[in-house]
């Protein structure tokens, strides 16, 4: 990992969801460790229910840890002023539905002990931003999902935060959205802020994230750089259309000649979803086990499918 | 009206220092039972985590730990809290913006409408109106008060009761908590955002009641009773010395005869005898300045041993009839007596010339003068009245005292809440407050005061139709009276103990019956109120930081 500066850390957080008596209802999150660094872009993966939402919202206080210790920029649960340089979008954008955009806006604005002059600024840029520009004047109530995703977006943004939480930020979002969406994400990190994403589009983390962790019914299965992850280092892949079968059989010779031995040619399926469904086939094939990327012995396990080595 | 319980005059510095210093006491006694309570939770919490973790071995061996880190963690928590207290002014435009945000909501959500609905039952007020003068502004205050008060009750409860529980549900606290705010702030904000809410509503309401009241009442009404008249009772500075005895047979002391009225609140004197009654009189002669005659009101009773009505207007001579000697005590040669028809339990009133009371220290001496009749008198029965105010500023007073009412019912229903639901809140928020409407009551039961036993030995005195004094049989109905009651009674005393009894803060009689509400009343009033919400409040921010917001 590299040497940045630590602003988000999970120390051995473990969750356990309970009923009104105190027993247990689900173990939602299990020991989870984790750093988020300075400046990068962090994606929290996993399938349906697997604790994504319940990780951010014990890093932002919503939720109080059952062990284990949550910090923000060094801060853990009960510092409010971390939230001077945080922003939070929510999984649904759950905003007062009797306030147009733009009082939205003007009601976190005065959350953050901001001036009239640097509310009206800032809100005015960032219903710009978003798009909203039309509708900064009707009810959020009458938004349609994307919409008010996209003032939820910038009602997280009014602060100019340095780490930002995005909780599935492109769903609800219309393909230009998902774009703007994800062009966003990478100018905020030109910026220089911390982004710290949960989303099950894999496609989408796998355009933006720098690092992700992934995550099986509360346990951590894989966590590192998507590039190290992904990247299978003694692996060639071919790729070509309309290709002869002469000039196939004339590849294999080549490949042949040299040493190597061709595993399989064929039509490669996005890398991420393989990762991730591996890990999710494996993890439920060995429950409570960290998914370790054996990649000697990957060959014999039936588990492993579409394995291209 | 009559005044019977007397208060501590909160206005004097001593009266108030002493109150404080019981508040205070009371609240460090509250901070450390809540202190006790969230140790002794956060202790469970940490045995049980290593219980289900590492076994039962490994917790009681760390039980100790868990013990100091359970103190430790819960007076960390309390000292943040206590700080974000104290800094609570800093967060003053944060508190505006939730405060805004409820107003808005209110607006929005159409709360505002019950100022219409409010108007319905004035079309039919009128028609019950009484024909007598002397009855109509009681009824017609007494009506709009009552009005305004339970159509505010509805609102505090589903408006306030329903506000932080909606924004649970519907998860906006989540933007909002995640923002730099601190609890206190936003449990600050709501109360003062319903509570300018309900100042306008209240404002709006009185206005249109005053209006109402004015138009509807007889000329005669506005001439006489459209006022605020300001008592002035008997006082002296020493505390030791009583402002009003009696003096029978030449020996002082604070009874005179007993006749046998059931009431024992006025004491009687015999007429056409040396007896007297004195009252002390203490006050500050700017009060009574810039007219020539002051007026002295009396609400004597007339007690006859002889038959036929003692006060009979027609005839002059007949009835019971009173002396009065005003002496200035700082210049007896400064005197002024009287002697007039006593009215039977109704307001009598003489003038006397306002120059006996100049140096602000008079001696009022009474004495019966109608041979064989007897004329009773309490300490408040004679009082000089002071230059008047207005009806219209002390009809305001009266919604202040209204206004009081629903800061403590706003800030119980937002602090309980943030741990309850919606309907639960609306309920314990109607329990608060019917619990301070009978808190007498309540507090005679728990003293054991009230005839029939306590709680269940009453219930089944209900059910099995049993005389209040006859008793219960030995047996097992006996034994679970022995048992459950003096449990059950100390459980009442003790709600007793932390709800303020409401109904000792009601002033619309004052108003209705034409005297200025005392500003010692408002004073009192205003702190028994503010001295409930304050600890509320805290409480409720204790709650709240308490809670996950996202559960
Ligand atoms: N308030 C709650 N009470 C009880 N269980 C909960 C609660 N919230 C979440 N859970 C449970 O915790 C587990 C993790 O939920 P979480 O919302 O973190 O999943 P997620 O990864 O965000 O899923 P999704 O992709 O569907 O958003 C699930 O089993 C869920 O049922
Ligand atoms: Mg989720």
């Amino acid at each position: 990992m590299g040497a940045g500066e630590v602003v988000v850390e999970a120390r051995n957080l473990t969750k356990i969801y309970r009923d009104f008596w105190g027993r247990k209802k689900v173990e939602a999150l299990r020991s989870l460790s984790m750093t988020v660094e300075r400046g990068e872009i962090f994606g929290l993966l996993g399938p349906n229910g697997s604790g994504k939402t319940t990780t951010i919202k014990l890093l932002l206080g919503l939720l109080f840890p059952t062990s284990g210790d949550a910090l923000v920029l060094g801060k853990g649960a009960d510092d409010v002023n971390k939230f001077e340089k945080i922003g939070y979008l929510p999984e649904e954008s759950y905003l007062y539905k009797f306030l147009s955009a733009e009082e939205t806006l003007e009601f976190y604005g005065r959350l953050f002990n901001m001036s009239r002059a640097e509310r009206r600024r800032r809100s005015a840029a960032l219903i710009e931003q978003v798009g909203l520009n039309h509708a900064r004047k009707r009810l959020v109530k009458e938004y349609s999902k994307g919409m008010a995703r996209r003032i939820g977006l910038a009602q997280a943004l009014i602060n100019d935060p340095e780490v930002v939480f995005l909780d599935e930020p492109t769903s609800g979002l219309d393909p230009i959205g998902t774009r703007e969406m994800k062009d966003l994400i990478l100018d905020l990190r030109a910026k220089g802020k911390t982004i710290v994403m949960c989303s099950h589009l894999l496609a989408d983390v796998q355009d933006v994230c720098d690092r992700v962790a992934i995550l099986h019914q509360g346990e951590l299965k894989e966590y590192g750089r998507v590039s190290d992850l992904l990247e299978i280092q003694d692996l060639t892949e071919v790729r070509a259309r309309g290709l002869s079968d002469s000039a196939k059989e004339r590849i294999r010779e080549i490949i042949a000649g040299d040493g190597a031995t061709l595993e399989s040619m064929g039509h490669p399926s996005t890398t991420l979803e393989d990762l991730f469904l591996r890990i999710v086939r494996e993890s439920q094939a060995h429950p409570g086990r960290r998914y370790l990327p054996e990649r000697s012995s990957e060959k014999a396990d039936p588990a492993s499918v579409s394995d291209q080595r | 009206m009559t005044i019977e319980q007397e208060f501590p005059d909160l206005t004097q510095w001593p009266v108030l220092q002493g109150a404080l210093a019981y508040w205070g006491q009371t609240l460090l006694i509250l901070v450390l039972l809540g202190l006790g309570v969230a140790s002794f939770r956060d202790i469970i919490i940490r045995f049980q985590d290593t219980l289900s973790s590492r076994g039962f071995m490994a917790a009681m061996v760390g039980l100790p730990i868990a013990i100091l880190g359970g103190i430790l963690g819960t007076v960390r928590s309390l000292a943040v809290g206590l700080l974000e207290i104290v800094a609570l002014p800093l967060g003053i435009r944060r508190v505006w913006a939730i405060a805004r945000l409820a107003i808005q909501e209110s607006i929005r959500r159409r709360v505002l409408y019950v100022l219409l609905l409010f108007l319905v039952p004035f079309l039919f007020a009128g028609w019950y109106l009484p024909k007598a003068e002397e009855g109509q502004l009681l009824y017609l205050v007494g009506f709009t008060n009552t009005t305004i008060g339970w159509l505010l009750l509805p609102m505090v409860l589903f408006v306030v009761g329903m506000s932080i529980p909606n924004d649970l549900k519907s998860r906006t606290i989540q933007t909002v908590v995640t923002k730099p705010i601190r609890r206190i702030e936003f449990i600050v904000g709501r109360v003062l955002g319903f509570m300018i809410v309900f100042t306008i509503v209240i404002l709006v309401m009185g206005g249109v009641s005053l209006a109402y009241i004015y138009y509807q009442v007889s000329d005669q009404v506005l001439r006489d009773q459209w006022t605020a008249r300001v008592p002035v009772y008997a006082k002296v500075e020493d505390p030791n010395s009583s402002p009003f005895y009696f003096i029978k047979q030449g020996v002082a002391g604070l009874a005179g005869t007993n006749v046998g009225r059931e009431w024992n609140y006025r004491s009687h004197i015999e007429g056409d005898t040396p007896d007297e009654v004195r009252w002390f009189f203490t006050f500050n002669p700017k009060q009574f300045a810039g007219v020539d005659r002051t007026k002295v009101g009396m609400t004597f009773d007339v007690f006859k041993t002889t038959k036929g009505n003692p006060t009979r207007d027609e005839d002059e001579s007949s009835g019971v009839w009173a002396s009065l000697d005003f002496i200035d005590l700082q210049n007896p040669q400064n005197k002024f007596d009287r002697a007039f028809r006593v009215n039977n339990n109704r307001l009598t009133e003489i003038t006397i010339p306002t120059s006996v009371l100049s140096s602000g220290q008079v001696l009022v001496r009474a004495q019966c003068v109608t041979r064989n009749q007897y004329i009773g008198m309490a300490k408040h029965d004679l009082f000089l009245l002071a230059r008047e105010q207005s009806f219209e500023w002390n009809f305001i007073k009266g919604l202040i005292t209204l206004w009081l009412k629903m800061l403590f019912l706003t800030s119980v229903a937002v602090s309980a809440s943030t741990v309850l639901n919606g309907f639960v809140t609306v309920i314990f928020t109607i329990g608060a407050y019917v619990v301070g409407l009978v808190h007498n009551f309540l507090m005679e039961v728990a003293g054991g005061k009230i005839l029939g036993g306590g709680p269940i030995e009453s219930l089944v005195r209900l059910v099995t139709q049993m005389n209040q004094q006859a008793d219960i049989e030995q047996g097992f109905i006996r034994s679970v009276i022995n048992i459950f009651d003096p449990i059950l009674t100390r459980f009442l005393a003790a709600v007793g103990a932390v709800v303020p009894d409401l109904s000792t803060i009601e002033t619309a009689e004052y108003v209705a019956s034409g005297f200025d509400i005392p500003s010692w009343l408002m004073m009192r009033n205003a702190l028994l109120v503010v001295g409930y919400v304050i600890p509320v409040i805290i409480v409720g921010y204790f709650l709240f930081r308490g809670r996950e917001t996202a559960a």
